[in-house]
């Protein structure tokens, strides 16, 4: 079956910056996780794929079309959250969505009942008609996200969608994300700098670092099973990483705030709980599945050693 | 239960329906861009505005018509004299909904949505150029074309159908070209910014001081006609002049065609920086 976008050795620069550098990847129906740390090229490679922004080497294609020749036809299937979720204030949160429905090119009558429709489906029901500017930020993220889907498109680009949102409004988020590509079919690429948000709701994931598919894949491939395990603590995040490391666990702490431990050993929460007592070190969070993508790459650099 | 009960199913849909192109998209921007503005579905504050500029710019013809009645064969202005009373009122007309056209996308960064609709950055421009222009026709025509039925309604307007559909054109394209012209430039200036008040600001300021300034230069330091042509207060009002056939109260010792050029320049020039600002913001 033919991928719903691919990319082939695709380059794009901003003055003497190289953003993106040989990039190349296939994006299958499902959901799709793109994960980089901030500035590794995840919203420049989504403006390429929507063709707001033009590759200065390599080719792109979506839905089988070139998104820069392709025009409306091609954008009309698909649909597009950006980062920003600064709405009008003053603006209804289903008359955003209706306009854009119309924008593309969905009949005024067909918009008006869709805009309903999709805001019930993102848990807006009863907030339809809510100015914007008096919702939470997690409302207005799900406001972004039922305008991209209120025209039924083939492809839903999400840039950043848990971006301001605080731990419970982030995982409702995701459960929704998840639901989108599971229950209601549509294939989604979804950008985020958190390796526990994106191997939440992905099937696959595009790994960019530094400009470059630094690996890309199905979740179970991989992450192999194991997630690593978060820890930040007041301060000695260091001297808990030593300890533990000692303890044949390898940690690694990129400050004295935080740590990031393999998750997958047995008694590995049991010893981080015991480590941080014998150090005498005060606990704030011990999570899995919050690792950003550098400590992953560090932890697979400490456990090669 | 009645035989007619429905249960309502909200659930999501998948679309099957028509997918309208560009031209709808482009017509639906427009409407909603004209609402917008004149604070139509929007709360009361959005609507004071434009309500009390609008009154401004319509109040002055009510008043002739008023005279034309109490004081038979007192003197008249002429269409193109209407605007006299009312320059102000659209300079702040203008630099109200110029700004409140395109500074918000810019702003709330809603501009990359429509990136990926139907519209691209030079037709969602062509909806705005088009939106202003309407908008400015209902202070630049509407208070002329009723003067002219007031005039005509108390028997001192123009003579015969043929006079009275001449007078008619003029009124409307003299409007027109105020609105083409004041909404064009305006609209460039509001698309430096993102915040609506250094916009409105800077359309004032750009449209009185660039009279005032022009107007010493033309006046006390005796400088040469063409100047008037760079006069983006003067040239408008003396096109509308022309159009009229009147020798206004702005005197510029010109030909019309060169005065017609430099006005198209102006929208000319004012429509290229539009484009520019939004192509080095769209498709790169």
């Amino acid at each position: 079956m033919a991928p719903i976008a691919s990319a082939s050795h695709v380059q794009r620069r901003f003055g003497s910056v190289l953003a993106l550098s040989d990039v190349t990847f296939e994006i299958e129906k499902g959901v799709t996780g793109l994960l980089g740390a901030n500035g590794s090229g995840k919203t420049t490679l989504i403006s390429l794929l929507i063709g707001v922004l033009r590759p200065h080497g390599g080719s792109l294609q979506v839905l089988g079309m070139d998104p820069l020749k392709a025009g409306y036809k091609l954008r009309q299937r698909i649909g597009y959250a950006p980062e920003d979720d600064r709405f009008p204030p003053d603006v209804k949160a289903n008359e955003l969505v209706r306009h854009f429905a119309e924008m593309r090119g969905i009949p005024r009558r067909s918009a008006v009942v869709r805009a309903s429709e999709v805001l019930f489906e993102v848990g807006l029901g009863e907030e339809r008609f809510r100015p914007i500017g008096t919702m939470s930020t997690g409302q207005r993220q799900r406001v972004k996200l039922a305008q991209a889907l209120v025209h039924d498109p083939e492809l839903v680009l999400l840039d950043e969608p848990t971006n301001g949102l605080d731990p419970i409004q982030r995982d409702d988020m995701l459960a929704l994300i998840r639901r989108i590509g599971t229950d209601l079919g549509f294939t989604v690429l979804v950008s985020s700098h958190l390796l526990g948000e994106v191997e939440q709701v992905s099937d696959n994931i595009i790994m960019l670092e530094g400009g470059r598919v630094a690996r890309s894949g199905s979740v179970a491939t991989l992450l192999g099973g194991e997630m690593p395990l978060v820890v930040e603590v007041v301060e000695g995040a260091k001297r808990l990483a030593e300890h533990l490391t000692g303890k044949g666990f390898a940690a690694v702490a990129k400050d004295d705030l935080r740590l990031a431990v393999p998750g997958g050993k047995d008694g590995i929460q049991d010893a981080v709980v015991a480590a941080v007592v014998e150090l005498d070190l005060e606990l704030r969070r011990l999570e899995h599945g919050q690792a950003t993508l550098g400590e992953l790459f560090d932890l697979e650099e400490a456990s090669t050693r | 239960m009645s035989a007619q009960a429905q249960i309502a199913d909200r659930r999501f849909q998948h679309y099957e329906g028509p997918r309208l192109g560009p031209a709808y998209s482009f017509l639906a921007l427009l409407l909603h861009s004209i609402r917008w503005v004149v604070g139509l579905g929007r709360s009361a504050r959005y609507k004071i505005v434009p309500i009390i500029v609008i009154a401004i710019a319509y109040l002055p013809a009510l008043v002739l018509i008023v005279v034309v009645t109490v004081a038979p064969g007192a003197p008249l202005p002429d269409y193109a004299q209407y605007y006299g009373f009312v320059l102000p009122s659209i300079y702040i007309f203008v630099a109200l909904t110029a700004p409140e056209l395109i500074c918000p996308d810019r702003r709330h960064g809603t501009l990359r949505m429509y990136w990926t609709s139907n519209l691209g950055p030079f037709t969602y421009l062509a909806a705005k150029l088009a939106a202003i222009w309407a908008v400015l026709s209902i202070v630049t025509v509407g208070p002329v074309l009723i003067q002219l039925a007031g005039y005509s309604l108390f028997g001192v307007g123009p003579h015969g159908l043929t006079e009275w559909l001449w007078t008619f054109v003029h009124v409307v394209g003299g409007g027109l070209t105020l609105a083409v012209f004041f909404g064009s430039i305006a609209l460039a200036v509001s698309s430096l910014t993102d915040r609506n008040a250094f916009a409105s600001a800077g359309i004032i300021l750009g449209f009185i001081l660039s009279g005032a300034a022009l107007g010493i230069l033309q006046g006390p330091l005796k400088a040469p006609a063409w100047v008037a042509l760079l006069n983006v207060n003067q040239l408008p009002q003396e096109l509308v002049n022309r159009i009229h056939h009147v020798n206004g109260f702005t005197t510029v010792d010109l030909p019309t065609w060169e005065m017609a050029a430099a006005g198209a320049g102006w929208v000319v020039l004012a429509i290229a920086v539009l484009a520019y600002r939004y192509w080095s913001e769209g498709r790169r």
